[in-house]
């Protein structure tokens, strides 16, 4: 009957266990494992060796001991020496007297210096295979390796390999899902590029074939078609810049009810354009606020925009904007419009970048910038929709900067 | 004198509507018929009868693949020749992906024109299925 582990060892194990499941930093974990294994056995040294899944090669990923430095830079071929033997034949080896054993691979003792006198080497294995192996040298006070400490060495060797098989498995996710994430930004940005040149392309041909019949209505309608993607591709670029950074909002004073009424005014043409009919309800007793004024005027514009594009297919519309105070320490922005409202299942996309139901008018980015700058100042933005009745956005925000 | 083809186009942008009349335009002399969206593109289709329909895919409520399976559906406008015009960048590199916008077509348009249309290739195209 092979020896009980004992209870230092059992600290250990519990020990190596604690930081695998705590870390994720692979090669921290594994030293760490080799820091308390070389403590809790009293060796001299000790080694965890990995396969190179490149070259085959047998690579001391982790030494401990005297002469650690050295013997991490030993290369071994495959099957080369005891920890070779132990990685081939998937099995463990005890030799305390390392002279007799032919396998044992010299090099390494007259490479680096030390005296090799006993090994204990077990293999890290997953059920599909191996991985590499663990191995300990030299017990303290000449003592002798024996059953028990294989046991104990195979206990902490399969939780290495399971801390190695965790690490792969989460580099892997987050490969994917950095993959994922490019790929769907890519798309998108593909998307809305492609309907900009696309006007271009329109704006300018329908310039070329107005200067070439000299028709001056075609030359200004294709020129104004250019100018208009010009904007558009100049404000893609800017909405994208700021859904690509984190920042901190650029705080100052300032009059919501002037901001708000800055862009009523600037939409007004649009809104005429479309029969929409504007109003804009301020709110008299809301003193100065601290906020980022720019940031907060692109959500406005974006949202009052919008609002301006939910009417288009409806008669009699209107586009209401108010400010409201409230008691406490917030102040709120409504953008109400009598368009066509969205279903529950729009309206849980809606925040979600490159999500857009105007066709090739939208980028998918307005409504993810303007969520992103009003978190960046501890604020909210809510919907409440109806189809076939209209939409009500409303941002709340701090009076004062966040601490 | 033959009678004029006519020809409907659908698309939510006016630009871009200005931009396919242009090169129509340019190509010969058409009867062309525009609707701004796709209930109002499956009602003119239905009463004109066009000899060919420029859809564009990406539109607000009912988009261009929509409108697509219900031309084919009804019997009156099952045979007119479609082009789409498409902007979408899908994740598979396609061209264009009706199954991405979770829509199964059952049969294929008459040709796809990526955006930006190339003004070329867009007079091939109408040339082609015209018979011109």
């Amino acid at each position: 009957m092979p020896e009980k582990i004992d209870t230092a060892q059992s600290d250990a194990i519990l020990k190596i266990i604690r930081t695998i499941n705590s870390h994720l930093d692979l090669d921290k974990v594994l030293k760490s494992v080799m820091d308390v294994t070389t403590q809790a056995m009293q060796v001299e040294a000790s080694s965890l060796v990995l396969i190179d899944e490149e070259t085959n090669e047998l690579l001391f990923h982790v030494t401990e001991g005297e002469k650690a430095k050295i013997i991490k830079t030993i290369r071994m071929k495959s099957g080369e020496g005891i920890v070779g033997w132990v990685i081939k034949e998937g099995k463990p080896v005890l030799v305390n007297d390392v002279s007799k054993d032919k396998r044992f691979y010299k090099a390494a003792d007259k490479k680096s210096g030390f005296i090799t006198k006993s090994i204990l080497c077990v293999p890290m294995s997953t059920p599909d295979k191996c991985l590499g192996a663990v191995e300990v040298i030299n017990k303290m006070n000449d003592g002798e390796f024996d059953d028990a400490d294989r046991i104990f060495l195979d206990a902490i060797a399969s939780q290495a390999a399971i801390a190695i098989e965790n690490a792969k498995l989460h580099e892997r996710i987050v490969k994917n899902e950095r993959l994922a994430a490019i790929g769907q930004t890519v798309s998108g940005l593909a998307h809305c590029i492609k309907n900009v040149l696309n006007g271009i392309q329109g704006g300018s041909y329908i310039l070329d074939l107005g200067l070439k019949r000299e028709n001056f209505s075609n030359v200004d309608k294709g020129w104004n078609i250019v100018k208009k993607n010009n904007i558009f591709m100049k404000e893609l670029v800017l909405d994208m810049l700021s859904y690509s950074k984190e920042r901190e909002p650029e705080y100052a004073t300032a009059d919501v009810n002037e901001l708000v009424k800055s862009v009523c005014d600037l939409m007004e043409q649009k809104g005429k354009e479309k029969n929409v009919s504007m109003q804009f309800l301020p709110e008299e007793s809301l003193g100065n606020v601290e906020i980022d004024a720019k940031g907060v005027k692109r959500c406005v514009l974006n949202l009052v925009s919008n609002a301006i594009d939910a009417c288009e297919e409806s008669d009699k519309s209107n586009v209401e904007v108010s400010v409201q105070s409230t008691r406490g320490k917030t102040f709120k922005i409504h953008v109400a419009d009598s368009g066509i409202g969205m279903s529950p299942e729009i309206q849980a996309k809606l925040f979600q970048v490159f999500f857009s139901t105007k066709g090739s008018k939208g980028t998918g980015l307005g409504l993810a910038v303007s969520y992103k700058i009003i978190k960046e100042h501890g604020g909210n933005i809510s919907v409440d929709s109806e189809k076939g009745k209209g939409t009500k956005f409303t941002i709340t925000l701090p009076k004062k900067r966040k601490k | 004198m033959a009678e004029n083809k006519k020809i409907l186009i659908i698309d939510d942008e006016p630009d871009a509507r200005a931009f396919s009349e242009a090169m129509l335009t340019e190509l010969g002399d058409f009867e062309i018929e525009t609707a701004k969206n796709g209930l109002e593109g499956l009602q003119k289709a239905e009463l004109i009868k066009p000899d060919l329909i420029i859809l564009d895919v990406q539109m607000p409520v009912m988009n261009g693949f929509q409108v697509f399976k219900e031309l084919r559906r009804k019997g009156i406008t099952e045979n007119i020749p479609v082009i789409m015009l498409t902007g979408i960048a899908t994740t598979t590199g396609l061209r264009y992906d009706a199954k991405d916008m979770g829509i199964t077509l059952g049969s294929e348009p008459n040709a796809f024109i990526d955006k930006p249309v190339e003004p070329d290739e867009f007079h091939k195209t109408v040339s082609q299925i015209l018979g011109l």
